[in-house]
Order: C-alpha cells, then sequence, then structure tokens
C-alpha cells in the first residue's frame, strides 16, 4: 500500500511527533507508515482522515499487485 | 443473538488475558528483580553449595529471574499504539517457534556431543518436551477458540 502522508503532513507543517501526539500514536508509529514499513489499521487511518480534513482514499492507495 | 453474545463473551474472556498489560515503569521493577535473582543463582551455587535448602533457594532464584522476565515481557511501552501491539505479537511468534525448535534440536546435538566422549551416553531434556507440548496444545485450542468466535455470524 502507498501512502501520501509525508505530503499531506507537509502541507499541514507538522513534524511527525506533532502528528503522532494528535493521533496518539508515537512518532515511530508515523514514521513507519511514511516509509510504508506499516499498514494502519481503520481507526488510524479514519483519525488520520479527520486530521486532512481528506478521504481516506486521498492518501491511502493499493499497489498495483493489490488491486 | 444468545450464540453470538456468547461468542462475544468468549473473545472478550481472552482479550483480557492477552490485552493484559503492566504500567510502563514495571519493565525496570522486572529488570532489578531478573538482576538480583541472576545474581543470587550464582551466589547461592558458590557461597550455599552444602547448605541443606540450597536447591530450594536455586529453585527460588530461578523463579525470580523468570518472573522478572515475564514482568518485563507484559509491561506497557511509553506509547503503546497499533504498531507496538503488532510487534509483540511478532516476537511473541518468533520466540514461540524458536524456542520449540531449539528445544527440539538441542538434545540431539547434546546427545552427539556427549557420545563423542562416553560410552554410555543419555538422552536429557524429556521435560522439555511436556512444556513445549503444553505451550503448542494452549496456542492451537487459543487459535481455534479464536477462530470460531470470529466467524460465528
Amino acid at each position: 500500500m502507498k501512502n501520501r502522508l509525508k505530503i499531506e503532513r507537509a502541507i499541514l507543517n507538522i513534524t511527525q511527533e506533532e502528528l503522532a501526539g494528535r493521533i496518539g500514536v508515537s512518532r515511530q508509529t508515523i514514521n513507519s507508515i511514511e516509509t510504508n514499513r506499516f499498514v494502519p489499521s481503520t481507526v488510524l487511518a479514519l483519525k488520520l482522515s479527520m486530521l486532512f480534513g481528506k478521504s481516506v482514499n486521498d492518501f491511502f492507495e493499493l499497489d498495483d499487485d493489490e488491486k | 443473538m444468545e450464540k453470538k453474545l456468547k461468542q462475544d463473551e468468549e473473545i472478550q474472556k481472552i482479550e483480557k488475558i492477552t490485552g493484559y498489560q503492566l504500567p510502563n515503569k514495571f519493565k525496570i521493577i522486572g529488570l532489578v528483580l531478573f538482576v538480583i535473582s541472576f545474581i543470587s543463582i550464582a551466589s547461592i551455587s558458590f557461597y550455599l553449595e552444602k547448605m541443606k535448602y540450597n536447591d530450594f533457594l536455586v529453585r527460588l532464584a530461578e523463579t525470580g529471574m523468570i518472573l522478572g522476565l515475564l514482568i518485563i515481557s507484559i509491561s506497557k511501552e511509553k506509547i503503546e499504539d497499533e504498531l507496538i501491539a503488532k510487534i509483540r505479537m511478532q516476537s511473541y511468534n518468533y520466540a514461540v517457534i524458536g524456542t520449540v525448535l531449539i528445544y527440539l534440536i538441542m538434545p540431539f546435538i547434546n546427545l552427539a556431543v556427549v557420545a563423542s566422549f562416553s560410552s554410555m551416553p543419555k538422552m536429557d531434556g524429556s521435560k522439555d518436551v511436556a512444556v513445549l507440548g503444553v505451550l503448542l496444545t494452549i496456542q492451537i485450542f487459543t487459535f481455534r477458540k479464536l477462530k470460531r468466535a470470529y466467524n460465528e455470524k
């Protein structure tokens, strides 16, 4: 799964630490999502969606082999 | 409906055990307990070798050592989130499979080594088989129980 978390975070001009604090996870979790090492749960994805004010589909996308 | 509630209860019952965690500060307590117990084992074996309750004291220290590790294992991280939950699950998985494989293979390696020095080599590790059996049986039964509970309509 690909994501645009880093870009969305840059748009909001916040650090990984700040984003992590806002959705109640660790900085390492945000870093792992950004580097595609960890796929978050629906709950976490929806929290991010609320924070960015965008649909989950706008910043998470399935890889070609996952479609 | 009643069946669904029963399955939910099953899941909650298991989650109560698997989800139970000690606060983060217990990591230090576990580490201290482990170190003290570890030093105690060496001290008891060295200084109290001929004492009447030597075996009991060694066992007590060994129990403390394992309890210390267990406390470290079930203590929360500073920030406990879903990545940590995943990492914890992976590490338990790795630990179980690794332990089973090591304890299955080690007695044969020991036997091979001892056989090269002794004419009457003895196979050890028979108690390990029971522990490994219990470990895997619990895992298989819990897996099946949870699978059934989650799949129930």
